[in-house]
């Protein structure tokens, strides 16, 4: 078994034995968390196959500060945030109901989580806070998901998603506090019970 | 109650250093990324001192967000199965292609 130092130098000779251990040993991982934001397996295997070739075309540019695992997260990431991309045409689908209100003096009105209390009372006895979190963010209409996926999740600072999601800067800003506030809703039985 | 929420919504927009839940609740986000400006951050952080509607929502908008971060994926451990062998030889057969 090869050191990650090891490995990477082998990589850098463009060595065929040490591309076929990488995809080995990150390939799974890296098909899950595409898996994860594009949430279609055949979509999935296509952000791999471009990550791994940006992997490929991009490992002598590796300079190691961050881990290597870190660095694959970030490249099939940045494939699969890509791929949203051609989604996001369809119409654009409201949040508003998941939203916080305020009174006609700007106070804020206390919000019901009764829905989301009634939902989760089935939820509870079945799946863990993992799933209950997962569930919520994927119900988030595509364009907020994939800001707060971008932003929140994976870490890429605004002109990042700005530039991976092509869309403008204000409108990452503008709906990622719209997702952020809808996921917070939608998570509230959870906070409010103390669960994590 | 409808005259205290009044009280509190003249005292919010018009004291000094003062600001309605709804302007607080706009400040959010670049409180949390520490990009407002100096003044702003301490009307912000007034407001959520006095205002025990807007600091419990600041308290639960951050965890919903550490929520996500922290559950989202799996851990690089979790995700342990392996590739289908179809799909290894695809990735491998495009790197072999481009890089002979
Ligand atoms: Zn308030």
């Amino acid at each position: 078994m090869l050191s990650e130092s090891e490995l990477i130098a082998r990589l850098k000779e463009r060595d065929q034995e040490s591309f076929a251990a990488l995809v080995t040993g990150h390939g799974a991982y890296m098909l899950s968390v595409a898996n994860r934001i594009v949430r279609n397996e055949a979509d999935a295997q296509d952000c791999l196959q471009e990550a791994f070739m940006k992997v490929f075309s991009s490992i002598s540019q590796f300079e190691g500060r961050s881990g290597l695992r870190t660095w694959l997260h970030r490249i099939v990431a940045n494939a699969a945030l890509m791929r949203l991309r051609s989604k996001r045409r369809q119409q654009e689908d409201s949040l508003d109901h998941l939203l916080p209100m305020f009174d006609k003096y700007g106070n804020r009105e206390p919000q019901s989580y009764a829905d989301q209390y009634a939902e989760l009372g089935v939820l509870m006895q079945k799946t863990q806070v993992q799933d209950i979190v997962r569930q919520a963010i994927d119900r988030l209409p595509e364009q907020y998901r994939a800001v707060l996926i971008a932003r929140d999740i994976e870490g890429f600072n605004t002109e990042e998603s700005a530039r991976i999601l092509d869309i403008n800067i204000n409108a990452v800003k503008t709906r990622l506090h719209r997702a952020r506030a809808a996921l917070k809703t939608l998570l509230q039985p959870v906070i409010s019970a103390g669960v994590v | 109650m409808k005259v205290l929420k009044k009280i509190k919504s003249l005292i919010m927009r018009y004291g000094p250093m003062m600001t309605t839940c709804e302007k607080a609740h706009a400040f959010i986000d670049d409180y949390l990324a520490g990009e407002l400006p100096a003044k702003s951050r301490r009307v912000f952080e007034l407001h959520i001192r006095l205002c025990g509607e807007c600091h419990a929502y600041l308290d639960h908008y951050r965890e919903a967000i550490q929520m996500g971060q922290s559950y989202f994926h799996d851990q690089p451990d979790e995700a342990c199965e392996l590739l289908p062998d179809e799909l290894s030889r695809a990735i491998l057969s495009t790197n072999i292609d481009s890089h002979p």
